[in-house]
């Protein structure tokens, strides 16, 4: 795909946080850390309920710009995390082109991409880079 | 404000970690995208395309020197980056490291926090050089 500087990447809306999918990324990833599936745990290190794993936010987001550039082109993914994903948030991922430049002889592109939930919160937010051919 | 960095916390800063071989199989490769719920045809077979974050799937066998668990009230993530000259791809064999390279602490609404960065170096086995890095922050926090 080929985009330019002021172009915004396909919006993609995830399916409500579910806690099976929770244990899946805890699964897959292996991330066990139980705040993020035993509710009794996180309530007992001052968090209201489990919270989704940062790094889900982030797959998001890798999901954004694989699927806008094609699979493999993303460079480059560089977020913070800035609030929490609680179960039931139904997640927005937005993006767009900041700027495209040449690099090895290739045209790459350089995005804001954010993830933000269903009050408009961002939950997630940072920069990425992907090859364009 | 007494520091909530122990001296057995702060020597863990400068420690090179690893490293510790990977290998990317096609089924782990379909099972975190299938996790993330991103249906791309790319991460699924056995030349399965790895997706921009499956390098979060890389974990020593064996413990490392770390934060200790019971730091603090609850850990989390601050921010993380991953960079990659080429895309990870089922069949890669990857030599994995990474360094703590500094611990410092803030002041923040909900507590006081102690951030750990790490940066990570990813080598390719088969070619014998780096084809990526990244960096974690985490932070654990000690509740008011």
């Amino acid at each position: 795909m080929s985009y330019r500087a002021g172009d915004r990447l396909p919006e993609i809306v995830k399916d409500p946080i579910a806690k099976v999918q929770l244990v899946m990324y805890a699964g897959a990833s292996g991330d066990f850390n139980l705040i993020h599936f035993d509710d009794e745990t996180a309530r007992s290190r001052g968090l209201k309920g489990v919270i989704a794993h940062g790094m889900l936010s982030m797959a998001f987001l890798g999901q954004l710009t694989d699927s806008a550039f094609g699979a493999g082109r993303t460079r480059r993914l560089e977020v913070n995390f800035r609030g929490m994903v609680n179960l039931g948030d139904v997640i927005t991922l937005r993006g767009a082109v900041d700027e495209v430049r040449e690099e090895r002889g290739r045209a790459l592109a350089v995005c804001s991409i954010e993830a933000v939930n269903q009050e408009g919160g961002v939950v997630t937010s940072g920069q990425a880079e992907a090859w364009m051919d | 404000m007494t520091s909530r960095i122990t001296p057995e916390v702060a020597a863990l800063a400068g420690k090179k970690h690893g490293p510790f071989r990977v290998r990317l199989e096609a089924g782990a490769i379909r099972k975190f995208a299938d996790a993330v719920g991103d249906p791309n045809p790319a991460y699924r077979g056995e030349d399965a395309v790895a997706p921009p974050t499956f390098a979060t799937t890389f974990r020593p066998e064996e413990a490392y020197p770390d934060v200790p668990a019971d730091f603090g009230d609850v850990g989390l993530h601050a921010s993380q980056c991953y960079e990659f000259d080429r895309p990870l791809r089922a069949g890669d064999v990857l030599d994995v490291s990474f360094t703590i390279t500094d611990i410092y602490e803030k002041s923040g609404r909900s507590g006081d926090l102690v951030f750990v960065e790490r940066e990570y170096e990813f080598i390719d086995v088969n070619a014998g050089e780096r084809i990526g890095g990244g960096k974690w922050v985490s932070l654990r926090r000690f509740n008011k």
